[in-house]
């Protein structure tokens, strides 16, 4: 870092002012030397600079109304109510999370949610927006200006505050399926536990799954039973550990499962899990799956299924 | 010292966007109880009565359950939109619980084609 002095730090803004003051109208013939020899990426650059002197005047504000659920646990006999924000989006990113991050530091910051890696692999800002269960960092934010977008928390869940839900139930019913590998035998070389290319590619659409319980809060018959039915996300993961390879113990899982009706037979095929997965995971085809499978002993993988 | 957390909990059915594949599920419960009742009804009715009371028509309105003969011509419409539906989507259901043995039985079908 080069010590500047306050003089030369002033000349130097002076200058650049000037110089972007004096070639801001010049649009006659932009050369771009260093694309010398790229004559579509120069016409590119040619047409972005013709077309930026014109879009940036056109940008008008653009204000969106956000409804967003609240409930304050310090006052706890006051009743849930929608509250709208107004935000302009021409200043804000695309997502709905960015949105939130405005609002939060901007107009109030008492609004809570959970967000971890904005990039939706953590699974952590899950929520009800426009009627559906997404994670909120993977959910552009509908551009049409005259319907507001309502954002709710996760249907059926005890609400914490504001858009944070209690999730203890749902991550206990995880830990009850054991979801680690369970083997009887010690490695073959004394080192890992070896899988072919074709068992791995078994487990493609069931290891995905971040956990965010979307699906999980989506399902009606999770709603009304949700102390014993384990849930959609749950029961994916049960058949991801089912049908590894790797792992000794897939007929004691899968009886572990069907000990009683309630576990994996409440599902009615209602398939408002594969619906809502931001990921694109298909739940309904591995419970299914999982019920022919325990139903017969035909090996499901060889027949594929629908 | 038990705190009572008093924590409301979220809204569920009326704020979840209807799709297609949760309609199904539900309007085929609700055609199947539809169903039901009036096949019910007119069971009992023909314990009362006999068969014979099918040739009377002024015994529809009963079975149909609206007791007037002006909407006897709608709540037939009803019906029989409810039972077809609740027959389609009964066949549906069954195409897809059994679509291993599809499978098993179309490949089987291809495997003797091509030999």
């Amino acid at each position: 870092m080069t010590i500047r002095s306050k003089s030369s730090q002033f000349l130097r803004h002076l200058y650049n002012k000037t110089s972007t003051f004096l070639t801001r109208n010049n649009t006659k013939s932009p050369n771009f030397p260093v694309l010398t020899d790229r004559a579509a990426a120069r016409d590119l650059a040619k047409a972005s600079v013709e077309t930026q002197r014109s879009v940036h005047p056109k940008m008008k504000s653009l204000i969106k109304e956000f409804r967003i659920y609240r409930w304050d646990p310090d006052r706890p006999y006051h009743k849930p109510y929608i509250q709208s924000f107004f935000l302009d989006l021409s200043k804000c990113g695309p997502m709905v999370l960015d949105a939130l991050q405005k609002i939060k530091a901007e107009e109030d910051s008492g609004l809570s949610y959970r967000r971890s890696c904005r990039e939706g692999i953590c699974g952590s800002c899950a929520m009800n927006i426009d009627g559906t269960n997404t994670v909120a960092c993977l959910k552009p934010i509908d551009a049409h200006t005259d319907k507001p977008t309502t954002i709710m928390p996760l249907p059926h869940m005890f609400v914490v505050k504001d858009l944070v839900v209690d999730l203890s139930n749902f991550y206990q019913q995880y830990k009850s399926i054991e979801p680690w590998l369970k083997t009887k035998k010690a490695p073959e070389d004394g080192r890992e536990y070896r899988q072919s290319p074709i068992d791995r590619k078994k487990l493609d659409g069931l290891y995905e799954c971040i956990l965010c319980a979307c699906c999980t809060t989506s399902c009606p018959s999770y709603w009304w039973n949700p102390e014993e039915f384990l849930g959609p996300a749950v029961l994916l993961h049960a058949y991801r550990w089912i049908s590894d390879s790797r792992d000794d113990f897939t007929e004691e899982r899968l009886q572990a499962l069907t000990e009683d009706e309630k576990r994996l037979y409440r599902c009615r095929n209602i398939k408002n899990c594969t619906a809502t997965c931001p990921k694109s995971l298909d739940p309904a085809t591995a419970i299914h799956k999982m019920k022919t499978k325990h139903l017969l002993s035909l090996p499901v993988h060889k027949l594929g299924g629908l | 010292m038990k705190i009572h957390l008093l924590r409301p909990l979220s809204p569920h059915l009326p704020i979840y966007k209807p799709q297609l594949t949760s309609t199904f599920p539900i309007s085929h419960r609700i055609s199947g109880a539809f169903l039901a009742t009036i096949v019910l009804f007119s069971f009992i009715l023909c314990l009362q009565m006999g068969l014979i009371c099918f040739t009377y028509e002024n015994v529809y309105p009963f079975l149909f359950l609206f007791l007037s003969s002006k909407l006897i011509l709608i709540s037939v419409e009803i019906t029989a939109l409810a039972l077809s539906y609740h027959l389609y989507n009964g066949v549906l259901h069954l195409l897809t619980d059994f679509s291993v043995f599809l499978y098993c039985s179309l490949i089987r079908l291809a495997r003797k084609r091509l030999k």
